[in-house]
């Protein structure tokens, strides 16, 4: 299986006038070429900031201290380390290589704008030199067909709109069409782009399952339900077809059988649009229905890894453990894990767990247990083994 | 132990409220020195009333005895401005303070009860501040007859229904708090829920807005002293030292700052009162602001 | 065994103001005619999606809300009860009937009456987050319906306090904190607490731990468990997590759209459901194996508004049976075996 991406010794600090938030600890990390790769763990254990480090999105006083993320853009190319590339690079590979899901669907929607424009935008943004090539076929077929009166007329602004779109394919940022998109009137000879943009976004809000993707294009996302906003939002993702997709617990502000409608169409998507997806969750019962490998996160590090049969049949962290039995099952009683998670201000030396864990040994006080492999693709952070 | 470090930081981020703190303590320390700063004359009735040095209109410059001069009808400047400070901290507190009560009162009854009630306070704050006003101030400083107390009367009159309806909106906010649910939950009065759950979560906006406004508060009433609708003449007042000044702003010609004493040093005090107080009222604003509420 | 909470065809609706003048123009049916009975020492749980009404009739039961038509009996005498039921079948003597409700109907009380319930019964709130006032100690915030009922004060109360916080796996060296000092857990934990400082003999748990993590949540089940027990307490207990419901309620009511759908001991709903609103429930739940990734039946659509609620059944417009019968007649809550209600036309199983 090729790799998507590997993360290496990410560390993640805040600087904040309490002290220094150690919130993410060497967090080493593979994802795969079209796998769902699930990453779980409890409030706090930070999920959220690896995708973020991943999008170099990590807000301040947070700075990335050191490590690296290979990302792998497409086969020809060597893979390009996202910490390192420069801003415009990185910005160039968000949203169109690799896009996020957030957990509030809300919150990744502007409220003034319609559900189309907003897609629009994103596609406008990224898929320039395909919208060009597509509004050309349009302009050209025009020239080609359409015959005698209203052709002698319209034709000198088609040639227009023809030369205009050759310089979108061919250089779509170049100054003097930035120029020509700012004048009164003259920019409106780029209309088709929107328009191609505009039939994208209603062909892939029909991939998302919204019925009557026209009338939603139109819509406000507060007159969507909970439900039909988080399509849209994955919607938006997808418009650019990333080759992987952050999703951050994009279902948990859902009900079940929406959260199931979700996941099917996650799946789905996955297997279509050939792409991987990391999926950020605390619910070990959705790692279980979605996932195909999994990553168990626990205060900053990651403890163990390992395809999802394996982790849940045979978990070997004494976390992970706990966090299973932890689940409530019908006519079992729930085994809760003594103590609480680790003040990220000030962690415990040595492995992070070892304040909770029945089976600490002298050793895991003092040094940081490394990841090893088991067994094939099963990565255990446990001086048990 | 961490909300004081939370404070010294918040104020370490902002210089200018220290600059704020500062002045505003130099004012409080002047005000309550004045019998020892400016010692009332032997057998002065009463010490508001500021000593005079004869009658003659032109000021006279600042000299051994009167040391910022004297102003129009020979009234010691020096002694105005300081006892003058007692009476700035009377009017600002004082109208804050009953604006406070009234808007409390007034804002929580609104607010937390609704309907016909509120429909009805609401409709009677719209009557007032359906006047400009300092406009309205003034009105009622005519109609009660000028004095210091009309001042106090007319602006608390006046300012009661800004407070009224910034008290209500952050009421409103906080009624729906599930912890006042668990209040009601657990069988608490009325008022026991105002008082214990949502005034202590909803006063703060009005509180920082208070102290801004204390400053302003002061300013308007030196407005109306200068219309002469406030203090008597010769009491002790910035705004009335400002009054007595006007002919004397220009010196005559060929030496337009001869009097510059007159209208400066009492400006000033009316201005570093008003900024003590907006750099207070701001370092209040960055400590409590829930945006910067500490995590 | 003995009931201790009872509704009768309990309705709690909010009107939709519009316009200028506010004129209601229709209504939000959130709770829409529940018949709910729950027994002493009973752990109840109630589960339903977003909207459904669950924490809208929880608070009506608790008469934090007032109920718009209904009746609500709490602790009430067996003999009374018995009386109150053959006057309403007979409707002979509606005097009579009217003074009983009066004394005994939790939704016609007010005031010092109904001051004197809060006592008994004690709601949980969902986010600990805001439940619980952010000024004030944790000893004040346990302690508060002390003093509003005028149990105890000054050391009493203070010592009472401690003894709580110890029941809940807290010392009292959190009794000098802030909420904002303690973590999502034992914000919830003080949450409970407070319900317990009367010695109530029933408590609403709103989601009480959907803030929270799958391993503080085990603890805060965990202790509920305990507290049941050594305190002989009735528990409501919301949720939209079937799995939690399965593994710690002794009975489930499923709710859709303002009624519900289907009672029942929690192995039969799992195993067995009857209503197909239920059989979607248990299989869009997510389970922790990956061995067992089940049949998912995924519904079409969405909950409707519960302001223009379809005609007859509710679920039919999501329903795979639905019948033109379905279309036309609401189905009414029937028994179905020894132990479930089932409101359905064409009950699986
Ligand atoms: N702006 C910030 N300032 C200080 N610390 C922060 C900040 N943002 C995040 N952290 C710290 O980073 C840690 C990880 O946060 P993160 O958001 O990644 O958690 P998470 O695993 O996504 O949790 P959740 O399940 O709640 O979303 C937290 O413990 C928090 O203390
Ligand atoms: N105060 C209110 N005014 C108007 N409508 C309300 C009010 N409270 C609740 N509703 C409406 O009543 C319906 C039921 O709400 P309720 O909160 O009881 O649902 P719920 O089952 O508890 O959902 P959740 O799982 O999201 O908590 C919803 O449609 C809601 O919009
Ligand atoms: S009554 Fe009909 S529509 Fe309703 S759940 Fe049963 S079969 Fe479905
Ligand atoms: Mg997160
Ligand atoms: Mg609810």
């Amino acid at each position: 299986m090729d790799e998507l991406l590997r993360i290496r010794g990410l560390t993640v600090r805040f600087y904040t006038y309490d002290g220094v938030v150690q919130a993410l600890e060497n967090v080493d990390l593979d994802i795969n070429q079209k796998e769902t790769f699930g990453l779980v763990g409890e409030t706090g254990c930070g999920k959220t900031l690896t995708a973020l480090s991943i999008l170099r999105l990590i807000p301040p006083p947070g700075r990335i201290e050191c490590g690296s993320i290979c990302f792998n853009i497409d086969d020809e190319n060597e893979p390009v380390d996202l910490l390192t590339i420069s801003e415009d690079g990185i910005r160039a590979i968000r949203g169109s290589k690799i896009s996020m899901v957030f957990q509030e669907p809300s919150a990744a929607l502007n409220p003034v704008y319609t559900i189309g424009d907003q897609i629009s935008e994103v596609i406008l943004l990224h898929r320039r030199q395909e919208l060009g090539q597509r509004a050309l076929e349009a302009v050209n077929a025009l020239l080609a067909e359409t015959p005698g009166f209203i052709s002698t007329l319209a034709r000198p602004i088609w040639l227009m709109e023809r030369k205009l779109y050759q310089q979108v394919i061919q250089a779509p940022s170049s100054l003097w069409l930035t120029i020509i998109s700012r004048i009164f009137l003259v920019k409106r000879l780029l209309w088709r782009l929107k328009d191609e943009a505009q039939k994208i976004t209603i062909s892939v809000l029909g991939e998302v399952e919204i019925p009557d993707p026209q009338r939603l294009t139109r819509q406000y996302p507060h007159q969507l339900s909970g439900g039909m906003e988080q399509r849209a939002v994955i919607a938006m993702a997808l418009a650019c077809s990333p080759k992987f997709l952050i999703a951050d617990e994009p279902t948990t502000s859902l009900d079940v059988t929406i959260q199931a409608q979700i996941l099917e169409l996650l799946n789905r998507l996955k297997v279509e649009w050939e792409s991987s997806i990391l999926y950020i969750t605390h619910d070990l019962g959705v790692a279980a229905e979605i996932c195909d490998r999994v990553g168990v996160m626990y205060a900053g590090s990651l403890c163990e890894i390992a395809k999802v049969d394996d982790l849940y049949a045979n978990p070997l962290h004494p976390y992970t453990k706990a966090l299973l039995a932890a689940v409530p099952k019908l006519g079992e009683e729930p085994h809760s894990i003594g103590g609480s998670v680790p003040d990220p201000l000030e962690p415990p030396p040595g492995c992070r767990f070892h304040p909770r864990c029945s089976s600490a040994m002298e050793k895991c006080r003092e040094q940081v247990p490394l990841m090893r492999e088991l067994a094939p693709g099963h990565f255990v952070a446990c001086y048990m083994y | 132990m961490t909300e004081l470090r939370f404070w010294l930081y918040q104020a370490r981020k902002n210089p200018l409220s220290l600059v704020g703190i500062a002045i505003v303590l130099i004012f409080v320390i002047i005000a309550i020195l004045a019998p020892f700063l400016a010692p009332p004359p032997e057998g002065h009735i009463d010490a508001y009333q500021i000593p005079r040095d004869g009658y003659s209109p032109t000021p006279k410059p600042p000299s051994q005895e009167y040391k910022f001069g004297t102003t129009q009808g020979q009234y010691d400047i020096f002694y105005g401005v300081i006892w003058g400070t007692r009476s700035a901290f009377k009017v600002g507190l004082l109208v804050i303070g009953m604006v406070l009560v009234i808007g409390i009162l007034l804002g929580s009854i609104a607010g937390y009860f609704g309907g016909l009630v509120d429909e009805i306070i609401m409709r009677i704050t719209d009557i007032f501040m359906a006047f400009p006003p300092l406009i309205l101030a003034m009105a009622i400083t005519v109609a009660l007859g000028p004095s210091l107390n009309s001042v106090i009367i007319a602006l608390t009159l006046v300012s009661w229904p800004i407070y009224t309806r910034l008290i209500r909106g952050d009421i409103l906010t906080v009624r729906e708090e599930d912890y006042v649910e668990a209040a009601r939950g657990v069988g608490s009065s009325h008022l026991r829920i105002i008082a214990r759950h949502i005034l202590p979560n909803s006063i703060y906006p009005t509180l920082i807005m208070a102290s801004l406004d204390i400053g302003a508060v002061v300013l308007s009433a030196a407005a109306l002293s200068f219309l002469g609708l406030g203090a008597p003449e010769g009491y002790a007042d910035w705004g009335q030292m400002i009054q007595f000044s006007r002919n004397w702003i220009v010196g005559p010609p060929g030496n337009p700052l001869a009097y510059w004493y007159t209208v400066t040093i009492p400006g000033l005090f009316i201005l570093f009162f008003v900024l003590g107080w907006n750099l207070l009222g701001d370092a209040f604003r960055d400590i409590l602001d829930p945006r910067l509420a500490k995590r | 065994m003995e009931v201790l909470v009872e509704t009768r065809n309990l309705k709690t609706h909010f009107p939709i103001l519009r316009g200028m003048l506010k004129r209601p123009a229709g209504a939000v049916r959130a709770v829409d005619g529940i018949n709910l009975a729950i027994q002493r020492g009973q752990w109840m749980g109630l589960v339903g999606e977003s909207g459904c009404g669950k924490t809208t009739l929880g608070k009506t039961i608790l008469r934090l809300l007032m109920p718009t038509s209904g009746h609500i009996y709490f602790d009430v005498p067996g003999e009374i009860k018995a009386e109150i039921d053959l006057l309403e079948y007979s409707a002979t003597n509606p005097r009579r009937l009217q003074a009983l409700r009066q004394e005994y109907d939790l939704a016609m009380n007010s005031g010092n009456k109904l001051k004197a319930f809060r006592k008994k019964m004690q709601l949980v709130h969902q986010d600990p987050y805001t439940s619980l006032n952010p000024r004030m100690k944790v000893e004040n915030i346990v302690g508060e319906p002390l003093v509003v009922h005028k149990l105890l004060s000054g050391r009493q109360a203070r010592d009472r306090v401690a003894e709580i916080l110890f029941m809940v796996g807290l010392t009292d060296k959190h009794m000098d904190r802030y909420p904002h000092q303690l973590s999502g857990g034992q914000r919830q934990r003080i949450a409970i607490a407070r319900a317990l400082a009367t010695n109530p003999n029933f408590i609403v748990f709103d989601e009480p731990t959907s803030a929270l993590d799958v391993s503080v949540q085990a603890q805060i089940l965990n202790l509920l468990k305990q507290l049941k027990r050594e305190q002989q307490l009735t528990y409501l207990y919301i949720t939209h997590d079937l799995s939690v419901a399965e593994s710690v309620c002794d009975g489930i009511v499923v709710m859709y759209l303002g009624k519900v759908v289907e009672v029942g001991n929690p192995v039969e709903l799992f195993c067995v459901p009857k209503h197909p609103y239920s059989q979607a429930l248990v299989l869009s739940t997510p389970i922790a194996d990956p061995q067992r990734k089940r049949g998912r039946i995924v519904l079409p659509g969405e909950v409707p508004s519960p302001a223009q609620p379809p005609s007859g059944c509710r679920f039919h417009p999501r329903c795979v049976r639905a019948t033109e019968e379905c279309k036309q007649v609401e189905p009414v809550l029937e028994s179905v075996g020894e132990t479930s209600l089932v409101a359905c036309w064409h009950p699986l199983n």
